[in-house]
């Protein structure tokens, strides 16, 4: 399924209009604070579905809110768990679901704007609105209408924030972030001890051969040249 | 009354003050991060320690981690990186110390003059900046990179492209190199085993290829803090500043002060630099301190905006504006066989097309370069191009990596060979810094807004950079890649600059030749910002270290009746067993061990 600009519902292209600034400047103050994701945060808040999706996010169970994010750790690196086979893109290797690190996921977001509801929340409730304009009606075996898409239409949420001057700056990071977390430590590093306590997931589908002080990689210097002429040369082929 | 205060450590700033450290003057220098003192317990190796976007301790972001990251509006998609801290940026740099293409100066007669941002040139020449380039090589020092296996492949690709080999320091032609780097070169052990127990100091020296520049270098173990292989100014330029007393006949030891977030800068009625306010991150206490001049170097970013927070004069509007990136992008190939992309120098190898910029290979820890490959413009490949249609040239892909494509380049982060492109691009006067109205101030006043007009770049730059693409693309395809992704990125900004440009107009720049403002005498800029171009596409680290050395003559000659030092007298390098003494000395060195002081005095 791929979808064109002339797909995406009325709903939707909605967002890229005026915001509304009554509604907006209401939550903006407390709500937008800091970072990167804070900064994508002052982007949502400009948007006229802001009001919404707030409500939406009040409203949201932690749940919900988790099962949302599941869907999203799938989307960007499926593995063999049932939200990638719930897309229908699952391969076998172990996949963001195993990496350990919904949890936290969902804190990186929340402590990049430490205001209520929880941005992870925000987030969700966008996500599923925007999944319930790309598939009205829809159904599966999860409660988050997002993770009850499939991957196409996962793609399609993507591409109708790509889109929307609102929602990209969310867009551009989110997917980097559940990358980084995915393939990274972070599912077993303990802050505590400041090591890990397993070998995390992320190295494992990399094929990563951990961190070290040293390797024996050195292969000596390009043409045995040690150092370069300080004076103006033209080189050599 | 301090005779300078610099604001910041970073890049710029320490070289500034280790300069007129080493001159006798009285510096203050000021850091908004963490002090970094001691690196082997401050850094790990950890991904998620160092560069988790949050909460890391590289994240730009007060000394104290359990607070967040400072605040910034990027009213587009942006990754901005940005170090606090002391030693800045370069705690995480690669260490590449290129010198900028000659065409970026004034008085370029080279045949593609033409080819150059020629509106916004150095309003000096690349010849007068020559000897300030050997006096930084000297002391951080710059040395020729050696080569893991991904610099020996990228070296193969560059010479399938027909390209020659650069041997001089200096840029003259389109030709790849291995990257002249302010990292030590490996000695002993180093490079040449993976047992820890065979890698501390001495049995190892200078770079040991760990493959963690982006977490921050403590290798090796036990080295004292100046003989760390990469040259962060956090192990070279700060310890010499503090202890300017003992390895300068005349020198003057620095005050560092750390978790100081520089608020405002005040004049006197003759428009005369007069003092720095700063708050200390730890207390909230605000602090005020008068100097005869004042040195900005708190980057790109933070630098207009204390301007701006000042009520300093700004009569031409450019505070702030022309912001240069690179335009950055990258090229990954899936290769055939094992790279080791994840080891080494994080870039040992570049190639330069004078006039378009340059191309590096580049080596990353797993987490970074997933995170990095998600992290497009151009929507997701075989579903939609984000209004960005073509432009792989051959590539496989073009846009995010996510879901099976990003599993499948990933499945072997050893067999990847990444070429990051960096783009000679125009100044263009819509990109810049300025201040947000959009989010409320924070604790040291109206935050930073950050814009960057993506989609509407001069011609010149966007045909730069697709030309680089297409070598990049060119090259992993001479060396077999199995896939090659183009990720054609939003704004990600690791080199940033030529926000409070020096220039040849009054119209378009803040700074005159001599790096001092255009409205308020004694007030200097010492840091990326400073640049009057983005220099051609090289890393700009080592030009501002350039700069920022001949700035330091000029305030000590103009406003301390001095006399220059560079071409004069002999740079004293950061490696040298007087420093290595003196660090030790002064209890800044990571290992205290009488052996070592043996060693370095001998």
């Amino acid at each position: 399924m791929k979808y064109s600009s002339l797909d995406v519902p009325p709903v939707i292209q909605r967002l890229d209009g005026s915001a509304d600034e009554t509604r907006a400047s209401l939550h903006r103050r407390k709500f937008l604070r800091i970072g990167m994701l804070g900064a994508a945060a002052a982007a949502v808040a400009t948007s006229s579905s802001f009001a919404s999706w707030m409500a939406r996010a009040q409203s949201s169970t932690p749940d919900l809110i988790a099962d949302t994010y599941n869907g999203l750790l799938a989307f960007i690196v499926p593995g063999p768990d049932s939200y990638s086979v719930e897309q229908s893109v699952s391969p076998s290797e172990p996949g963001g679901l195993a990496a350990g690190v919904a949890d936290l996921l969902i804190v990186t977001v929340d402590e990049s704007v430490p205001y209520a509801p929880p941005f992870s929340a925000v987030v969700a409730a966008l996500l599923n609105q925007l999944a319930e304009a790309v598939h009205p009606n829809g159904s599966g075996n999860f409660p988050a209408p997002f993770s009850n898409l499939l991957y196409p239409e996962k793609v399609a949420v993507l591409q109708i924030m790509d889109r929307t001057d609102a929602l990209k700056p969310l867009s551009g990071i989110l997917p980097a972030i559940v990358a980084f977390l995915c393939f990274s430590d972070a599912g077993t590093f303990d802050r505590a001890t400041r090591t890990i306590t397993a070998q995390p997931v992320g190295w494992d589908i990399s094929n990563y051969s951990g961190v070290a002080d040293g390797r024996a990689e050195f292969r000596g210097y390009f043409r045995n040249r040690q150092s370069a002429s300080d004076s103006n040369a033209q080189g050599e082929n | 009354m301090r005779d300078v205060i610099v604001v910041g450590a970073g890049g710029g700033g320490a070289v500034v003050a280790k300069e007129l450290a080493a001159r006798g003057l009285d510096v203050l220098l000021l850091e908004a991060g963490a002090r970094f003192a001691n690196p082997e317990k401050d850094w790990t190796h950890y991904e998620s320690d160092a560069n988790h976007p949050f909460n890391g301790y590289f994240r730009f972001g007060p000394a104290d981690r359990s607070k967040p990251e400072w605040v910034r509006e990027l009213p587009q998609s942006t990754l901005f990186v940005q170090l606090a801290g002391v030693g800045g940026t370069t705690n995480h740099y690669q260490g590449n110390s290129p010198r900028a293409m000659p065409g970026a100066f004034l008085g370029y007669a080279g045949r593609d003059a033409a080819a150059y941002d020629s509106r916004h040139p150095f309003p000096l020449t690349y010849r007068e900046l020559i000897p300030y380039y050997e006096w930084v090589e000297h002391t951080l020092p710059v040395q020729t990179a050696p080569m893991g296996m991904k610099e020996e492949i990228f070296f193969r690709g560059a010479q399938n492209l027909g390209l020659p080999l650069q041997t001089s320091k200096d840029i003259t032609r389109a030709a790849f190199r291995p990257q002249e780097n302010a990292v030590l070169q490996p000695q002993g052990t180093a490079g040449l085993s993976s047992d820890p127990t065979r890698l501390r100091f001495p049995l190892a020296r200078g770079c040991t290829f760990c493959g963690h520049c982006s977490q921050g270098c403590f290798e090796p173990i036990g080295a004292p803090i100046n003989l760390k292989a990469k040259r962060s100014t956090s192990v070279s330029y700060v310890p010499m500043a503090l202890t300017a007393d003992q390895w300068s006949r005349g020198g003057r030891a620095v005050t560092l002060i750390a978790d100081a977030f520089a608020t405002a800068i005040a004049v006197d009625n003759q428009l005369r630099a007069r003092s720095v306010t700063w708050r200390v991150g730890a207390s909230g206490q605000i602090v005020t301190e008068e100097a005869r001049v004042i040195v900005l170097s708190a980057g790109t970013v933070e630098t207009p905006r204390l301007w701006l927070n000042s009520g300093l004069p700004n009569p031409n509007d450019w505070v702030g504006r022309g912001l240069t990136d690179h335009f950055v992008d990258a090229v990954t190939g899936v290769m055939p066989s094992y790279t080791g992309s994840t080891k080494g120098n994080g870039s040992g190898g570049r190639i330069d097309y004078p006039g378009a910029g340059m191309l590096e290979v580049v080596g990353e820890t797993p987490g970074l370069r997933a995170g990095l490959s998600a992290f497009s413009d151009a929507g997701v490949p075989g579903y939609y191009d984000n209004g960005l249609p073509g432009g792989g040239y051959g590539a496989d892909t073009v846009g995010r990596l996510i879901g099976i494509d990003l599993k499948d380049a990933m499945a072997n982060v050893d067999r990847l060979l990444n070429v990051d492109v960096f783009t000679d691009d125009d100044v263009e006067s819509q990109n810049r810094a300025s201040l947000s109205s959009a989010i409320p101030p924070d604790e040291h006043g109206p935050v930073p807004r950050i814009e960057i007009h993506q989609r509407q770049r001069s011609k010149r730059t966007v045909r730069n950079r697709e030309f680089l693409v297409q070598q990049a693309v060119k090259l992993l395809q001479s060396l077999g890649a199995s896939k090659i992704h183009r990720i054609n990125k939003p704004p990600f900004v690791i080199h940033s600059h030529t926000t409070m440009r020096m220039g040849t107009s009054e119209t378009d720049s803040v700074l005159d030749a001599h790096c001092e403002s255009r409205w308020v005498r004694g007030l200097f800029v010492a840091d990326n910002s400073a640049l009057a171009n983005g220099i051609g596409g090289p890393n700009p680290t080592l030009t501002t270290q350039a700069l920022a050395t001949r700035t330091s003559e000029r305030i000590f000659r103009r406003y301390f009746g001095g006399a220059p030092w560079v071409g004069r007298e002999s740079p004293v390098s950061s490696v040298d067993p007087i420093v290595t003494l003196a660090v030790m000395r002064s209890g800044l060195a990571s290992a205290q061990r009488k052996e070592l002081i043996e060693i370095a005095a001998s």
